[in-house]
This record gives structure tokens, sequence and C-alpha cells, in this order.
């Protein structure tokens, strides 16, 4: 034990000996270390951002959309009528919503902007008071189709965000929508849903509206689910939804979709970069040991006197040996703290730069400054040797 | 053979030939025998192989042919690891360059020689103080060498080689980089060391330094030429020594 703590002292003091030798041949092990916990910890807190992002809209909310047409004769396809009533029975879900889009009606902001907005299908969808709630998405102004809408068959409208802002509708404005011609008041703005983009370009009326007005019969187009806690949706689940849906009925669902998994792949795309920076670091620490090996190598030849003494007065090969070696465990070890804050440093930069929350395990910081020690171990092996195998009879130059 | 007590250092029919593009007799047939308390000067010219003796003396060399025992160990064929253990338990070293380690202090030198050996930080730089205080050095225990003086230098590795209490203390020109003033200190330390006991080996080519010790060894051509007593200090010598038959030749200058 005694021995190790001579070792590391005089490894120490051989180091200090020579500040700046001992800085340069840091460099390498500190950028190699550095870039290498920067390429992890930079690709983790994007990754990290868009977990948040995930679990902030919710990874339990699954769309399903018909297949085949139960009435089947006309428009999109559609669920059973009692589609709506069948999904709240299933304890599968803790929320759900059924919305039947009506195609092929023309939305205008006024009776003159026919020839503007021919190119832009903006939707109208059938929705019941739920809607908002299911999707967790609050209103931008202005408030969603009530009871009363519905009871009452008011032409009223919910608009979409982005409908909202093509036709620029200004927050709190009394305003009026054509849909075919029809006016509808517009109650409120719905906010951006992020997990199911079309709706953004849509405009919301109430069933009793859309079955006066566009004689809109037959069940809905599509559905908007949240999973119960605790849940997961697997594969068999799509056969199970769809039997519930349809009772052995015609008709039937495609396979629901996650959103949240769709926007998940689409972050990890970042892969190959980390890949190449991981490369370059990986590079940079390889360079770094060759320096070591280069400059000990060089240095052993320098202190071959010192050698020769110190084996003059007791030191055994191996001891030389392993001074060497320790002093390059020590580049290796302080380039290797030094990397690891080095890239940290970068990391919470970055992080904070682009709004990230800085994720970076402690591991990655451990295996990168181990690996520093390594490699610098290797590197430092020849030197050692060298070393080692110098005769101090030869290096003491008697008489 | 049993030699008498206080024999150090036996060399019998040492041989040490070296091969290269022709075959070197460095060192040929040479038999002595060294007892502790025992001053003894190698003089000899360039190639006498004074300096290839002194290698086999301590151990970092070792003899082609012929039997060497330390302390009664037969070290002839010891191992590497052997003779550094040895080296380093009863051998210390003195040079002409000094060998002083540039990015150790003073303490940190002596320091150097009592590595490895399960020693406490604070004993062993106990240990380094006693030693540059006994050689009056006892004020610079933080210099670094580039600080000292050659003669402070020199006998801070002193203080290094006497630091592990050696038996045997081997001297290579350890004036040669000196000027007198500093030559005569460090000649009264060796002779301070003399006194206790130890047993000194000094190569020189300085006939004067010679003169004073005890006992002065002449080579020449790998061989013993002579090998003197001086009669005044015979009290010094305990044990006997094999005197070679040449004793009474003066050796040459």
């Amino acid at each position: 034990m005694r021995s190790l703590l001579d070792l590391l002292a005089t490894a120490a003091a051989g180091l200090f000996a020579r500040p700046s030798r001992t800085m340069l041949i840091l460099l390498g092990p500190i950028i190699g270390v550095g870039a290498i916990v920067a390429a992890i910890g930079l690709t983790e807190s994007a990754k990290g951002d868009v977990r948040a992002t995930l679990e902030d809209l919710g990874t339990d909310l699954v769309t399903v959309q018909a297949s085949s047409g139960f009435q089947g004769t006309q428009g999109l396809p559609r669920l059973p009528e009692e589609a709506d009533a069948r999904l709240k029975r299933i304890s599968l879900l803790r929320a759900s919503a059924v919305v039947t889009e009506l195609p092929g009606h023309q939305v205008l902001p006024h009776s003159e902007a026919a020839e503007a907005f021919e190119v832009l299908p903006i939707s109208v969808r059938v929705a019941g008071t739920q809607l908002p709630d299911v999707l967790e998405v609050d209103m931008l102004w202005g408030r969603w189709l009530n009871t009363w809408d519905n009871q009452s068959g008011h032409r009223t409208v919910v608009l979409g965000s982005d409908t909202a802002e093509q036709f620029a509708v200004l927050p709190g404005e009394v305003r009026s929508i054509l849909i075919d011609g029809r006016i509808y008041g517009v109650a409120g703005v719905l906010s951006e849903v992020v997990l199911v983009p079309s709706y953004n370009l849509s405009v919301f009326i109430s069933p009793v509206a859309a079955e006066d007005d566009f004689a809109n019969e037959g069940g809905p187009t599509e559905a908007i689910l949240r999973i119960a806690d605790g849940e997961t949706l697997r594969e068999s689940d799509s056969a199970f939804l769809n039997t519930v849906l349809t009772y052995g009925g015609p008709g039937g669902i495609d396979p629901p979709t996650v959103p949240t998994d769709e926007l998940e792949a689409t972050a990890s795309v970042d892969e190959t970069l980390r890949t190449v920076v991981l490369l370059m670091g990986g590079l940079s620490l390889l360079v770094g040991g060759l320096g070591i090996a280069n400059v000990m190598s060089i240095s052993v030849l320098q202190r071959s006197a010192e050698i020769g003494i110190r084996r003059a007065v007791g030191h055994t090969r191996a001891r030389i040996a392993a001074q060497f070696l320790s002093e390059a465990a020590a580049v290796g070890f302080l380039g290797g703290v030094l990397g690891a804050l080095l890239g940290a440093g970068v990391v919470a930069v970055g992080a904070d730069w682009r709004n990230w929350t800085m994720v970076l395990p402690i591991e990655v910081l451990i295996g990168a400054a181990v690996l520093s020690v390594v490699v610098a171990i290797v590197a430092g092996l020849i030197p050692a040797v060298k070393a080692a195998r110098l005769e101090p009879l030869q290096t003491l130059r008697l008489g | 053979m049993s030699e008498p007590v206080g024999t150090l250092i036996e060399l019998s029919k040492v041989n040490r030939t070296y091969v290269g593009a022709e075959l070197v007799h460095a060192v040929r047939d040479v038999d002595l025998n060294v007892a502790a308390g025992e001053f003894v000067s190698i003089t000899g010219q360039s190639g006498s192989g004074k300096s290839t003796l002194l290698g086999l003396l301590g151990l970092l060399d070792r003899p082609t042919s012929g039997t060497i025992s330390l302390t009664g160990i037969d070290v002839s064929n010891a191992s590497d690891a052997r003779r550094t253990s040895l080296r380093g338990q009863v051998l210390g070293f003195v040079f002409q360059q000094f060998h002083l380690v540039p990015h150790l202090t003073a303490s940190g030198n002596v320091e150097m020689a009592l590595l490895y050996r399960n020693l406490r930080p604070r004993e062993r730089q106990a240990k380094a103080h006693a030693a540059l205080e006994r050689i009056g050095l006892g004020h610079r225990f933080g210099h670094k060498p580039t600080e000292l003086s050659g003669g402070e230098q020199q006998r801070v590795a002193i203080a290094r080689a006497i630091v592990t209490d050696p038996r045997i203390v081997l001297a290579d020109e350890p004036t040669g980089a000196l000027d007198s003033a500093n030559a005569e200190n460090i000649m009264e330390v060796l002779t301070g060391l003399v006194d206790e006991r130890t047993a000194v080996i000094m190569v020189t080519h300085d006939r004067e330094l010679a003169d004073q010790a005890d006992r002065r060894i002449h080579m020449s051509d790998g061989s013993i030429v002579s090998d003197t007593t001086s009669n005044t200090d015979a009290s010094h010598m305990t044990g006997s020594h094999q005197a070679p038959s040449n004793e009474s030749m003066d050796s040459p200058a």
C-alpha cells in the first residue's frame, strides 16, 4: 500500500516537473474525452427533450380510422353509429371521442374569397363536446362547441389554429365564416393539436348542425382514444378494437396509430451525427495516445540518468516500469477528468442554447475517463518497457 | 573458505571481457578483499579497467568468470532482481556528475533511495533530513539541485548514498567536477564515513586524492598492479586482505 503511494507520488513529481509538456500531452485525452462526452450528452439531451415533449403531449393518445364503409355508399369509410358508446365500455381506454369528417364542402372566410381558398383544403369535422378534453388541448380563445349548440342546431363553428390564421381571425373577434355558403358564427379557436395535425386546418361543427345543413348520416369516420393508465396498446389490441367497434358487423378499422411513436422515430435520425462525433472523439483519443507514447519515449531517453540512479539505489526494473506507466495513467486520468468536465460544459451550454433539459448519464463521464486511462496506459507500455530495460551501467557513465 | 569477520567484499579470479569487434579484457584475474572501515582508492589510466571494476563491485555488471561475494553472499551469477535488492541494502553510490534528479528537492533526492521500503512519508523525510544534517546541509532541504553549488550537490548525492546505512560506499571520481576547496570537503565527508566503519571505495585519477586513502590500488590493463596500505592507518584494518605479490611496487603516475 505504501509502495503504491510512493509510486503515485513519484509519478506525480515527474509530471509536475515538466508542466508545459504535461499540458501538451494532456490535450489529446482532453479533446478525445470531451468530444465523446459532448456527442453522447448532446444527443441524449436532444432525445430527452423529445421525450419530455412527448411526456407533455401524452404518449397514450391513439387515433383510429375507419377502413371500409359501414354504410359505405358515399364519402369516407364510416365506423358503426354505436362506435362512441362501444368505445366508452372498453376498460383499456380512459377516454375517447369520435369525429366525423365531412368531405367536399367549401369553407370560406367570406363570399369573395372563393378563388383564393379554392386550393386550400379546409376540412369540416363533426365533433362532440368532449373532443378538446380527450385531445388535452386548450382553446386558443373563445369556447368549444357545447350542449346548447348541439341541441339548438345553431350554426356555431370552432376553427383549427391554422384555419384561424388563414382566415386572419383576431382573438375575441366577432366573426362568421361560410360553409357551403351558410353563415356560421365563430365561437372560438382551438390551440394547435400537435399529435393530430390535420385538425389544425379544420373547422368543427356540432352533430345537429351537420345533420341539418349537410344531411350527415351514419357513424363517425375516426376516433381519438386515450389508453388507460398502466396499460399499453399491444399488437393484439388492434383486432380487439376492431371486434368491439364492429360487433362482427361489416366495416372495420385501420391499425391504430400512436402519433407519439412516429414523433420519436423522426427524432432519432440524429444517430448518424452522433456516430460521426463519437468516431472523431475516439480518433483524437487514439492520436492523443500516440502523442503520449511519443513524448514519453523521448522523456525516457532524457531521463536515463534518473532511471540509472533509481536502479542504483535499489529500484527494480518493475518499479521503473510502474513509475512510467503511472505517469502515463495519470495523464490519462487527468485528461479524462478534464475532458469529461469540458464535454459536460459543452453539453450544458448546448442544452441551454436549445432550451433542452441537460441529460448526461454519469456512466458516460466515468466510462469516457476510464477509456482515456486505458488508452494512456497502453500508450505508456512501450516507454515504460524501454525505461525498465535501460542498463544503469550504461546510463550512469562511470569513470 | 571462512573469511575473517569484517570482510565485506571478496573478489576471486574475476574476469570481465566484452565481446565486440574484438575481445576486450577489461578486468583480468582480479583478487581483492575489502574489509569494513577501509578507505580504498583505485587509480589507473583510462581503459585500465577501474570503472569496469567499480561496475562489478556496484553489482551493476556481472563478471565473465570468477566469483564476487558481498557481505558473504555470492553475487557472481545473481539475478538482476537480486543484485538490485542488494544494491539497495548494502551499497551507496556517489558519481562524478552527481546524478541528482533535477525536479526533486535535496530532500526528495535523498528520499528517493528510501522509496518502496514501506516507510511512512514522515519517517522517510526524517531519515533524509538526518542524512543531510550529517553532511552539513541541514539548511538546504527544500532546495532544487539548480539552487545548490557543485559542492552542495555532491554532498546531497553523498547523503543519498548513506541514507540507507550502506556497508559499502562506491565513489566514482567524487570530486572530479569540483574545485579544490569543495573537493577537500567531500574527502572529509568520505573519511568521516570510514570512521563509522563503512568501507569506501573511490575511483579517481587524482594522485593526491588517492593518497588520502588508507589503501591505494593501482590498475593497469585490467589488472591490479599495486595495492599499498598506509602504515599510519593500519589500525583501520581489522580484517586481513590478500596482499598481492607486487604490493611493494611503486605505481606509475
